[in-house]
């Protein structure tokens, strides 16, 4: 495990977009906090949802971007289990994003309204989301829909809530305020990537084929709307 | 063509991108059902002669009137306030009306004094005609057959015509009436009321002989704020008739003591006008229907992207190029069979989610503000085509830079980012402003079905559902989007081998 952890961190530490993405995610979340303080009423968590994007991004690039280039058949030669690899670049991706968020989260106490563990609270959504973009880029396994999944999950719920009034469908989406619910999505999605990489059917090299492969993303993205779309029904259902 | 056909064939021959583009079809449908289905039933608001929803609450002195006659008055004073005291509220409204009953939403005709516009002719809800002289205090209503004229003058001697406008039936109701719409503050509205001062009233022609009655029309009303805490709707004083005959010597002040034999003071609140969305607080508008544009304008980015960046990750772009060697051909391709297939998707799935949700919520007791046929036909159109924008845009920038993570970020990045700030209440009105005029997502404004009204004071902002831009205007700010990624395109992929 040691060793699986020390080539997921070699993997990412040699990559300079992901540190971009990381940057970017920080500055969002600093100059909302930033605005915040300046504009009474606006909600600091403004600054959350401009970096939220970026860090699902850094997620699901974690995963997706050895299928896009191929390391994938190298990292299951040298960590054959296939939990253990996830795991690790679960263990790798909290790490490095956790101390980094925390650390906004202490920094800018001072600056924006949420300050203290209510500040490091938040930034901790970031960590969630990048868990969020991790787990679903092992089911869909491309970069370019697991993107696509992601951001829809992240900001579809807030359009549905305010477009037809039911705020529950905000409160229970990912981007909720609420770290436990966001925790509770990304154990969900990592619990399916889980479920996708050990499943038999996981051609983990790529079918040659670019109409095969792109059917099979597809599929996974439909598959994901549909989860996705029974994620946000029970709700209603445990409510009513 | 040919490369066209190429092109097609490699679409279509993806199972993933047909389930897609079919998904994204029915992700708006979907949607649409949801958003019909939830919400609670929300009282009908009183609906104007031309089928729109309206504000129609103001207080009203009135005596019957069975065929022709007139009515004159002087308004000596008018001023507003609202809970916390005295304030200006410029389209408060004072003066006489002539209205076909006293139901909400019928129609009628009103000359009036104003808080902040001068003499007005109001008529139907939308029709507003500014006096020749703002200054006038001295009002009058003619009625003769179906038509009425509006009358204006400073000194109750040298009148000026402002309009005629019809209002039918064999008996109407006229007489005062004191309006007083709710006051922007902030991001919300407040409740105002206005006390008007009235001179001696002269009714000539076929009034009914009874006194006058007094009441607030509309007083249930989902699109009357009421009264602000502590006041109410009344007439205080005896309404005065002034007996003299119209050529009465000696000259008028325009206001003041010399303006009749008494005083009355009549307090009311409300406005008479078309509503706009805070007034119509519940129920809801077309565009929130289609939320699920945004599922579909996702999916169909994604579709976009890979159309080109799978090309390039799977080495298909050199047996592409080894066959059609004009990269512009294989673009432009690409890009036809992307708009086509979008155009499709969009028309069905727009047309679909529109019709079956506004019928859903409507059938849940939801007000939905109706749309003309001209208004559902641009909306599903606009859609469609915003739809198709995005998708091509998407290609353009996975052309740019080979990279489908790239890209679909970029795109949805790009266009629901500055959405989702534009419909944020927080967002500084300045900063909604430019984003709703520059970016891509000044596209929504295509799904805009509510007009903002210029003699109601409301609050305008793509929040609530007004966009900056006219609807086709924000399309082609999108559309310029898509055309400039996709120039930069055809360079690039010019300039380079793959």
């Amino acid at each position: 495990m040691t060793r699986a952890l020390h080539a997921e961190w070699t993997k990412l530490r040699t990559v300079t977009a992901p540190w971009w993405l990381l940057l970017g995610a920080i500055a969002g979340v600093v100059a909302g906090r930033v605005v915040a303080a300046g504009l009474p009423g606006v909600d600091a968590f403004i600054g959350i949802e401009l970096g939220q994007a970026l860090t699902a991004v850094f997620g699901v690039l974690m995963f997706s971007g050895e299928h896009t280039t191929g390391t994938i058949r190298t990292s299951l030669i040298a960590v054959p289990r296939r939990i253990s690899l996830l795991t690790a670049k679960a263990i790798v991706l909290i790490a490095v994003t956790g101390p980094l968020t925390v650390g906004i989260g202490a920094l800018t106490a001072g600056i924006g309204v949420s300050a203290g563990v209510a500040g490091i609270l938040q930034a901790s959504h970031l960590v969630l989301v990048a868990l969020i973009g991790l787990g679903t880029a092992t089911v869909v396994r491309d970069s370019a829909a697991g993107i696509g999944v992601v951001l829809g999950l992240l900001y579809l719920p807030a359009l549905l809530a305010q477009a037809t009034g039911e705020a529950w469908v905000q409160r229970f989406a990912p981007s909720t305020t609420e770290p436990g619910i966001t925790a509770g999505w990304a154990l969900a999605a990592l619990a399916a990537g889980c479920l996708a990489i050990i499943h038999p059917t996981n051609t983990i090299i790529r079918p040659t084929s670019p109409a095969g492969h792109s059917a099979n993303v597809i599929i996974r993205l439909a598959n994901a709307i549909i989860r996705f779309a029974n994620a946000v029904i029970r709700p209603t259902d445990a409510r009513d | 063509m040919r490369q066209v056909r190429t092109e097609w064939t490699k679409f279509r021959t993806v199972p993933g991108w047909v389930a897609a583009t079919i998904a994204a079809a029915l992700a708006t449908v979907l949607v649409a059902l949801f958003a019909g289905g939830s919400g609670s039933a929300s009282p009908a608001p009183p609906v104007g002669p031309d089928g729109q929803p309206v504000a129609d609450s103001f207080y009203f002195v009135r005596k019957q009137l069975t065929g022709d006659g007139s009515v004159t008055v002087p308004v000596t004073s008018l001023t507003s306030a609202a809970h916390d005291g005295p304030t200006d509220v410029p389209w408060a409204k004072a003066g006489l009306i002539i209205k076909q009953n006293t139901e909400p939403g019928s129609p009628y005709v009103a000359i009036m004094v104003t808080g902040g516009h001068g003499v007005r002719m109001q008529h139907g809800f939308t029709g507003d005609i500014a006096g020749p002289v703002p200054s006038a205090r001295w009002l009058r209503l003619e009625r003769s057959g179906d038509t009425v004229t509006g009358l204006a003058s400073t000194d109750g001697t040298d009148w000026r015509p402002v309009g005629t406008a019809t209002v039918s039936g064999p008996t109407v109701q006229g007489g005062l009436f004191v309006a007083s719409p709710p006051q922007v503050r902030g991001m919300g509205t407040v409740g105002t009321v206005s006390a008007a001062a009235f001179g001696g009233v002269r009714a000539d022609g076929e009034w009914d002989g009874r006194g006058w009655t007094s009441e607030q029309i509309g007083a249930e009303s989902p699109t009357f704020a009421g009264y602000p805490d502590g006041s109410t709707g009344s007439v205080k004083g005896s309404i005065a008739t002034e007996p003299e005959p119209e050529a009465e010597p000696g000259p008028r002040t325009g206001t003041g003591t010399g303006t009749g034999t008494g005083s009355t003071v009549v307090t009311g609140a409300g406005d008479i006008a078309v509503a706009v969305r805070e007034t119509l607080a519940t129920g809801g508008i077309l565009s929130n229907i289609l939320t699920g544009t945004f599922v579909a304008l996702i999916i169909l980015a994604v579709v976009g992207a890979l159309f080109v960046t799978t090309e390039h990750r799977d080495g298909l772009i050199l047996a592409t190029i080894a066959a059609e060697p004009r990269r512009l051909r294989v673009l432009g391709a690409k890009a036809i069979v992307l708009v086509v297939v979008c155009l499709a998707v969009g028309l069905i799935g727009t047309f679909l989610a529109a019709r079956l949700g506004m019928r859903l919520a409507r059938a849940n007791g939801v007000f939905i503000i109706p749309v003309t046929p001209a208004q559902e036909l641009r909306v599903v159109v606009g859609t469609a085509v915003m739809l198709a924008a995005v998708a091509v845009l998407a290609l353009a920038v996975g052309t740019i830079g080979r990279s489908g993570a790239g890209a679909v970020t970029t795109v949805v990045v790009a266009i629901v980012l500055p959405y989702l700030l534009v419909a944020n209440p927080f967002t500084p009105a300045v900063v909604a402003d430019w984003l709703a005029r520059t970016t891509p997502a000044a596209a929504f404004a295509i799904q805009q079905t509510i007009a903002p009204q210029h003699q109601v004071d409301s609050i305008y902002t793509p929040y609530v559902g007004y966009f900056p831009l006219s609807p086709w205007a924000g399309l082609l700010v999108l559309v310029g989007w898509t055309l400039v990624a996709l120039a930069v395109a055809a360079v690039v992929s010019h300039r380079r081998d793959t």
